[in-house]
């Protein structure tokens, strides 16, 4: 079974049994930064050095435990619905969907781990993981870093730490992210205490696809930023602190909400679920806002039928690339839409 | 990503890099276009005078005026400073090197120096290597008290740590690494220049 010819593209593996983590977490990610040593950095680097990066990956991945089993996939080989696909799943960035030679995606079987090569820099080790589990997270990812520095001359510099193609990843070369739902935050407008809290920790924010994306859903991307001068402990720490300080946010908001707001955020979830279960068309934009509404009545005890798990599944599962692979086949955006309404009507059942 | 502007004139594009030494013996840098730093080699005007809108530095002589625009190019991979300035990505992992410049742009990103991990390999060769640097310092001591056979041993010591780090090295070396005499921390600056703040 591969990943992109017939795996379940129904379901994201990596996503599943956030068992015991808080409501508003969807999921963890952390990736490291890494060049190799004698090497111009990707985008400066000519067809040369980037197959002798890919090649020294390559060889070293052979060798890694970690990734005994794996899928190696060289990205200028793929159509547009793989590519979609794949950054659907977090497992490629825009930037290395955009392709080109030598840029390889390699992906073990649960899509926990992966390694994007040739991206900006030559190497981007990650690990995803349901719900908030950073240090889990950092502890896994920084294991398969020591077993690939093993068999690759890192780019390093005892002042500078990791060498990266771009200033702002230099050090530790360390991106921790967590991706939180906050619908009480919104609703009750309290994003700006929110955003400026973060920013005071040197943190950012950004939407579900990452750098430069919109906030739908009300889900947001927060990550540290910082990667010189604090130790990736540090960061995973400070991250950690945030995240619980904005869901007992989250937690106040939504108290509030109830006491003043019940009918109008139960008639919100209500109409939620009904147009779910019912619609014959609906674009990305509106499920992602209706998904948001049903989740926070899962969160309230009003939706009892659906777990927060299936409602991640389908938010993944129902983007372009997801259908389009389901499909088989490439489809218009009114197709998709039509085809968006129908799987999650199957997959939200009637109350 | 706007071009650099001249500290001194605040209207022109930065084409020269002005080193001040200050009385602690520091180096402070300016960026100046080309004709404030004409009028500045040329004792036109005066650096105090220069900054008098925002001066936040005392007043001293430029030590030196160098011409750091246009044609710098990295030695290591030609990617040229205009470039670097334009897409703020380094092109090779020799930038952070001795060169002062790279450093001093890179603290206008982020503060600090690294504190997180180290290649385990890498951690081997810096122990050896402040092992060397002790053993050395013990090795002039005892040179110093006349006690030539302490000195002697003490040098075979060093001579033992040496090739354990030289193995070290070796091991970590893939086939396309530069070779020896070239490590990172070693590199030439991409811009000329002093070598400077390189840690």
């Amino acid at each position: 079974m591969t990943l992109l010819s017939d795996g379940d593209f129904t379901r994201c593996p990596w996503l599943a049994n956030a068992n015991g983590s808080p409501f508003q977490v969807v999921s963890s990610r952390i990736r490291l930064a890494r060049n190799l040593e004698g090497h111009p950095f990707s985008h400066w680097a000519g067809p040369r050095d980037l197959s002798a990066v890919a090649a020294a990956v390559r060889e070293a991945v052979a060798r890694c435990s970690m990734l005994s089993d794996c899928e190696i996939i060289p990205v200028d080989k793929l159509d547009e619905a793989d590519r979609l696909f794949l950054a659907e799943r977090q497992l490629i960035s825009r930037e290395l969907a955009a392709g080109g030679a030598e840029r390889l995606v390699i992906v073990r079987r649960d899509q926990r781990l992966s390694l994007m090569v040739n991206e900006e820099d030559h190497l981007r080790i990650q690990c995803l993981s349901p719900g908030l589990a950073l240090r889990e997270t950092w502890r896994e990812v920084n294991d398969l870093d020591d077993q690939l520095e093993h068999y690759l001359p890192y780019a390093f510099h005892p002042r500078w730490g990791y060498l990266t193609a771009c200033p702002t990843n230099t050090g530790t070369g360390i991106r921790c992210s967590v991706m939180l739902h906050l619908p009480a935050l919104v609703m009750i407008k309290k994003v700006n205490r929110l955003l400026s809290a973060v920013q005071k920790l040197g943190m950012t924010v950004r939407g579900t696809g990452g750098e430069g994306t919109e906030i739908t859903g009300n889900l947001f991307q927060i990550s540290n930023q910082q990667t010189l001068g604090v130790s990736e402990v540090q960061e995973v720490e400070q991250l950690e602190e945030l995240v619980k300080r904005l869901i007992d946010w989250e937690e106040e908001a939504l108290g509030q909400l109830q006491k003043e707001a019940r009918s109008l955020i139960e008639d919100k979830i209500w109409r939620a679920y009904g147009i779910l279960q019912h619609a014959r068309t609906i674009s990305s934009l509106e499920s992602n806002e209706l998904l948001s509404a049903l989740r926070l009545g899962v969160r309230l005890g009003i939706v009892t039928n659906v777990s927060v798990e299936a409602l991640n599944q389908v938010m993944i599962c129902s983007g372009p690339g997801h259908l389009q692979k389901i499909a088989g086949t490439h489809l218009e955006p009114a197709q998709r839409d039509a085809m968006r309404a129908e799987f999650i009507r199957e997959r939200i059942p009637l109350n | 990503m706007p071009p650099m502007m001249c500290d001194f004139c605040k209207s022109r594009p930065a084409r020269a890099r002005v080193t001040q030494r200050e009385d602690n013996g520091e180096l402070t840098r300016f960026y100046a276009c080309r004709e404030c730093a004409n009028a500045l080699s040329y004792g036109v005007i005066s650096i105090a005078s220069a900054m008098e809108s925002g001066a936040k530095v005392q007043a001293a002589p430029a030590e030196a005026v160098e011409e750091s625009g246009g044609e710098t190019t990295c030695p290591a991979c030609g990617l040229s400073y205009k470039a670097f300035r334009e897409s703020m990505k380094f092109g090779c992992g020799r930038a952070m090197g001795r060169s002062g410049e790279l450093p001093a742009l890179l603290s206008q990103v982020q503060a600090g120096r690294h504190v997180g991990k180290v290649p385990p390999r890498i951690r081997s060769v810096l122990d050896l290597e402040k092992g060397i640097a002790d053993l050395r310092a013990q090795i002039k001591a005892a040179v110093g008290r006349e006690d030539f056979a302490r000195a002697a041993q003490l040098r075979d010591k060093v001579r033992g740590l040496e090739r354990r780090r030289d193995e070290a090295l070796a091991g970590r070396r893939g086939a396309s690494t530069p070779p020896k005499g070239e490590r990172q921390d070693e590199s030439p600056p991409l811009t000329r220049g002093e070598g400077g703040d390189s840690g």
